[in-house]
């Protein structure tokens, strides 16, 4: 009798103190967060979609608008599509874009010439060709007659690189440009510093002729 | 009046989302047990927890999971990576990771376009192929087609197979003999791909020589010029 009566008991607490419709309300919610999930995933790849969509866009939107200062925020997006061929596609730029500079310039195209180095110098700073171009812009500022942008470029190429072959002859073609300005004392402490600095041959019998043609 | 206007033109937009969400249908497989579509000219069957979604009548798109299919032409197979559809009939075999989808052909022929690419690339039977993201060149970083691996490919396989058992031993027998074909013909496709690689690199080869010895000349005769400009000829 008292088993029953406990049967009862257990039996009437279990309908009414509300543990039922908790674990209803559980199951629904679990099912709700099962369709939430499902939901996001599907979200999540609409959104995959419409990137991969982007990235079949970008060679072509990068040809035309992705250079320079204005084109960082193109360049910055197309990173993030494949860093590494990026990086190759970037180096094979940069060279043609030094081809081009090089062959105006053997064309005596000075002013063309100047814009290619330019651009280089200031889109692909890491690019293996980046003190040929200095040499060469400096070569097409002297070519051209202006003198001022060539010593500053001169300078440029002595601060990044100090021992490089071409810093070299680019001192040399600074001292020619200080015997045009008749600045002969300080074409001379030119021509005596690359003496002592560059120990390559070529550079330093460069300045021996040079030096040589001054005290004539 | 403009407010109308925008009331007019967000309801439009709102009926068009609901009309679009509305037409596609998601197919979620549960943790322990598959999802068969089974109708008269095509069976598509999902794997566990895989998620599949029906975006038109014909045009099934994997999200994550498995996927075995026997299907027509009219049936379009979908991922961020590439879009299949059978030549005429042919059965499939997909998988889904997160950067990639893995496809392989096990009966008939799969045309395949990687995204991006507009030219669809023939998936013969018993050749498999993997898709990626896009690369730099705008197109979805695919590989050549590779031979099926034997024991991973049939498990896979035996996992989705929508009959029964003796039904299925049937079909591999058959497909052992296509399969000794695809792995045929991806040993000659890879063959053919080494040779034109090995061609195509001593050909860069050539052309770096040639391209090393004008620089070397060029070099030379700017370096004289300078000499010509610097000193001798001011």
């Amino acid at each position: 009798m008292t088993l029953g009566w406990m049967q009862l008991y257990s039996s009437v607490r279990v309908s009414y103190n509300g543990l039922r419709e908790y674990q209803v309300e559980i199951k629904q919610l679990h099912h709700e967060l099962k369709q939430a999930e499902i939901a996001k995933e599907i979200e999540s790849e609409h959104f995959l979609e419409f990137r991969q969509y982007v990235a079949t866009l970008m060679p072509e939107v990068l040809k035309q608008r992705g250079q320079g200062e204005q084109g960082y925020p193109l360049r910055s997006l197309a990173s993030t599509i494949a860093k590494t061929e990026n990086e190759t596609l970037r180096q094979a730029v940069a060279k043609s874009v030094f081809e081009r500079g090089k062959d105006l310039f053997r064309k005596k195209e000075y002013a063309k010439a100047k814009k290619e180095f330019k651009r280089l110098i200031k889109d692909f700073g890491f690019s293996p060709y980046i003190a040929e171009s200095y040499f060469l812009l400096a070569e097409t500022y002297f070519q051209d007659d202006e003198f001022e942008d060539c010593v500053s470029t001169i300078q440029q190429m002595i601060e990044l690189f100090p021992s490089h072959e071409l810093t070299g002859f680019a001192m040399v073609r600074l001292g020619r440009v200080f015997e045009i300005q008749n600045r002969p004392e300080e074409a001379v402490d030119i021509y005596k510093t690359v003496i002592r600095s560059f120990p390559q041959r070529d550079v330093a019998g460069q300045a021996k002729n040079s030096l040589r043609g001054m005290t004539l | 009046m403009s407010d109308v206007l925008r009331f007019l033109f967000l309801a439009g937009l709102f009926f068009l989302d609901v009309h679009v969400r509305a037409s596609t249908k998601v197919i979620a497989a549960e943790d322990a047990r598959k999802v068969t579509v089974q109708e008269d000219a095509r069976t598509v069957v999902l794997g566990r927890k895989g998620l599949l979604e029906q975006r038109d009548e014909h045009t099934w798109h994997l999200v994550r999971g498995t996927l075995y299919a026997e299907a027509t032409a009219d049936e379009r197979f979908e991922t961020p990576f590439m879009v299949a559809r059978c030549q005429d009939r042919c059965q499939i075999l997909m998988e889904r990771h997160e950067d990639a989808v893995q496809v392989s052909c096990l009966s008939g022929t799969l045309q395949v376009v990687p995204v991006g690419d507009i030219k669809p690339s023939q998936l013969e039977a018993g050749l498999g192929a993997r898709f990626g993201r896009v690369g730099p060149d705008g197109k979805s970083i695919s590989e050549i087609p590779q031979s099926l691996p034997w024991d991973k490919t049939v498990r896979s396989w035996a996992v989705l197979w929508p009959g029964d058992l003796r039904e299925f031993k049937t079909t591999l027998l058959e497909f052992r003999k296509t399969w000794q074909d695809g792995v045929e013909r991806a040993s000659l496709l890879h063959s053919s791909k080494a040779d034109r690689a090995i061609a195509s690199e001593q050909e860069r080869l050539r052309r770096m020589e040639v391209l090393r010895g004008q620089r070397e000349r060029e070099d030379a005769k700017l370096r004289a010029l300078f000499r010509e400009k610097a000193w001798v000829n001011p």
